[in-house]
């Protein structure tokens, strides 16, 4: 269980920072991406155990197409050693009425597999990451 | 704009000439039967002489030119030439008519009045001017050559047992009298004509300022909600960031922190939570105010279905106050055409508000309704009630009442005025009826006719 890897791909360095107190508290191996381009390098490189991804970075939807590209199943996808790698997505939207899609109802065919909701309160984190975590084993 | 309602204003007038002139071609139909009907009775009832046959022909002419008018009508480019030629076609008419019933002896002659005063309608100023001189121009014609002749005079002796067609000075008189009374009618109905187009005109004018003005505000309205929604969306990140940070720090995340400094960390962390819960209010109230709900959005959603989710997500709270929660549904599933959230957001916030303002033990009552018009949903409580001084101002933004406050410190009194605009958006109503002590009825109201 220790020691485990968990990527956060977020351009708030203060979000960051307050999601990497309480995993590191909890002995996990924070890795951090500033913006989509850079996180999908660092899972290539590093290949870990847990991504957590805010949605809305440079654009609205940014980590909508982080998400796409590590799932994609197509052969020759740069991405097949991330396919299996769970993803928490980190959301502010779902409270915001009037935009083009809200996590609810298009978790069906987002390649999620939970969500997140900002401000970020340390013991749900931490509850969600290890249940992610323990469901991928 | 301008261009829009310049246009506007120009196709308004063409339109009114448009019409104008179907008006006339349809009075010429009755100028039809009418001289048939006078001539024929005139002959016949009162036995004058009229050259009965050349009055029919010119009658049938005039028939002839009525429904080549209509047919036309629809193929014209320029009305005001095609007002001007029936005009003087009829005037040609006229003249003809008044040479079969007696020359300048016929009673028919006061019939060019009618045509000065259409001129003045359908044409402007000059046009009216010029057509009665051609007019003036047909009379005098037609008495000189009576006069000298050179057409045979039609005598009708029943009338005149003498003629006076060749009396001169009768002759001059008639003309000097029909050369005024046109020219007089025609600048009697120019001018009130042009003062009623002038007035229209300014109308017009205002209107257009009004709807311009109208427009601005609006344009201006909207950008002042364009731009608080851009600054509060803004507003959020910080806050999210500043709430996440003194969450960890007070969850001790950061290292060991003395009592004192968590109690402060938990203090600030509740007034950005505060804060936080304001943003996304104002971002509700804006957002549904900016934008219109897409059509793909809306889904047909049972009242029934969506009250009983409601308070299932309520039973935390409800059962914490041990409150009684009595719901009636209507006998059928009842679909309103609505945005599922915006649904959930106007009973979430209602229901909320009783369950927050109705004491331990106190009672929720939902009726939803169907009626013939509308779809109703009455949420009642024996709460706390509302003042009739806060009834009036309880859908303005940011307002809390005294007693709301008393049981609640912090509320953002944004609530209401969400769920207002959300009901307003769907065409529908809220109202609320309340007796302090006694308890509150918030009756929301769509209209079925609406929800197609």
């Amino acid at each position: 269980m220790t020691n485990q890897k968990i990527l956060i791909i977020d351009d708030d360095p203060d979000i960051v920072e307050a999601m990497r107190m309480p995993l590191e508290a909890n002995s996990y191996n924070v890795v951090t991406a500033s913006n989509g381009k850079e996180g999908l390098k660092m899972a290539k490189e590093e290949i870990p155990d847990l991504i957590i991804l805010d949605v809305m970075m440079e654009t609205d939807t940014e980590g909508f197409h982080v998400a796409y590209e590590l799932r994609d199943e197509g052969p020759d996808s740069e991405y097949k050693d991330c396919r299996n790698i769970p993803i928490l997505m980190i959301t502010a939207i779902s409270q915001q009425k009037g935009m083009n899609f809200s996590p609810k109802k298009d978790d069906t065919f987002l390649p999620v597999d939970d969500f997140i909701e900002k401000p970020v309160q340390p013991k749900d984190l931490l509850e969600r990451t290890a249940w992610l975590l323990a469901a991928k084993k | 704009m301008s261009y829009s309602t310049h246009t506007q204003k120009k196709s308004s007038r063409e339109q009114e000439l448009i019409e104008s002139l179907s008006r006339f071609i349809n009075l010429r139909w009755i100028m039809v039967v009418g001289i048939c009907i006078t001539s024929i009775s005139a002959r016949f009832v009162l036995s004058i002489s009229l050259p009965l046959t050349s009055i029919l022909i010119i009658t049938f002419c005039i028939l002839l030119f009525n429904s080549v008018c209509i047919y036309y009508q629809k193929h014209v480019k320029s009305y005001e030439n095609f007002a001007n030629f029936q005009i003087s076609v009829d005037w040609i008419a006229l003249v003809f008519l008044v040479h079969y019933t007696g020359g300048i002896e016929s009673p028919v002659i006061f019939y060019f009045i009618f045509h000065v005063i259409i001129a003045a309608i359908l044409l402007s100023k000059r046009e009216c001017y010029l057509q009665s001189g051609f007019a003036v121009l047909l009379i005098v014609s037609l008495s000189i050559l009576e006069y000298f002749s050179i057409i045979p005079h039609v005598h009708i002796k029943e009338l005149f047992p003498i003629p006076v067609y060749d009396n001169g000075l009768y002759l001059l008189s008639i003309i000097f009298f029909s050369i005024t009374s046109l020219y007089i009618s025609a600048y009697l109905a120019t001018s009130v004509n042009n003062r009623l187009r002038r007035r229209e005109r300014e109308i017009v004018a205002l209107k257009d300022s009004i709807t311009d003005a109208y427009n601005k505000l609006e344009e201006l309205d909207r950008e002042k909600s364009e731009f608080t929604y851009k600054v509060t969306h803004e507003l959020r990140s910080p806050l999210s960031a500043i709430q996440s940070l003194l969450k960890s720090i007070e969850e001790g995340y950061a290292g060991e922190i003395s009592v004192k400094a968590k109690e402060l960390i938990i203090r600030s962390e509740k007034r950005t939570s505060f804060l936080l819960t304001l943003v996304n209010g104002l971002l509700d109230l804006i957002a549904g105010r900016i934008r219109k709900p897409k059509e793909g959005d809306i889904k047909s959603v049972d009242i029934n279905t969506a009250v009983k989710n409601t308070l299932d997500l309520m039973q935390e709270k409800t059962k914490a106050k041990n409150l009684k929660i009595k719901i009636k549904s209507t006998p059928t599933p009842t679909y309103l055409r609505i945005v599922p959230d915006d649904l959930d957001i106007i009973l979430t916030n209602l229901i909320d508000n009783s369950v927050k303002y109705t004491e331990q033990g106190g009672t929720i009552r939902v009726n939803n309704l169907l009626t013939d018009k509308e779809i109703k949903i009455e949420i009642s409580d024996t709460g706390i009630g509302i003042t009739k001084d806060d009834l009036n101002k309880i859908f303005d933004e940011f307002y809390r009442s005294k007693n709301a406050k008393a049981v609640e410190l912090h509320g953002t009194g944004l609530g209401l005025p969400i769920v207002k605009n959300l009901i307003e958006r769907y065409g529908g109503s809220i109202e609320i009826q309340s007796e302090i002590g006694e308890g509150t009825t918030v009756t929301v109201s769509f209209p079925i006719e609406k929800q197609n």
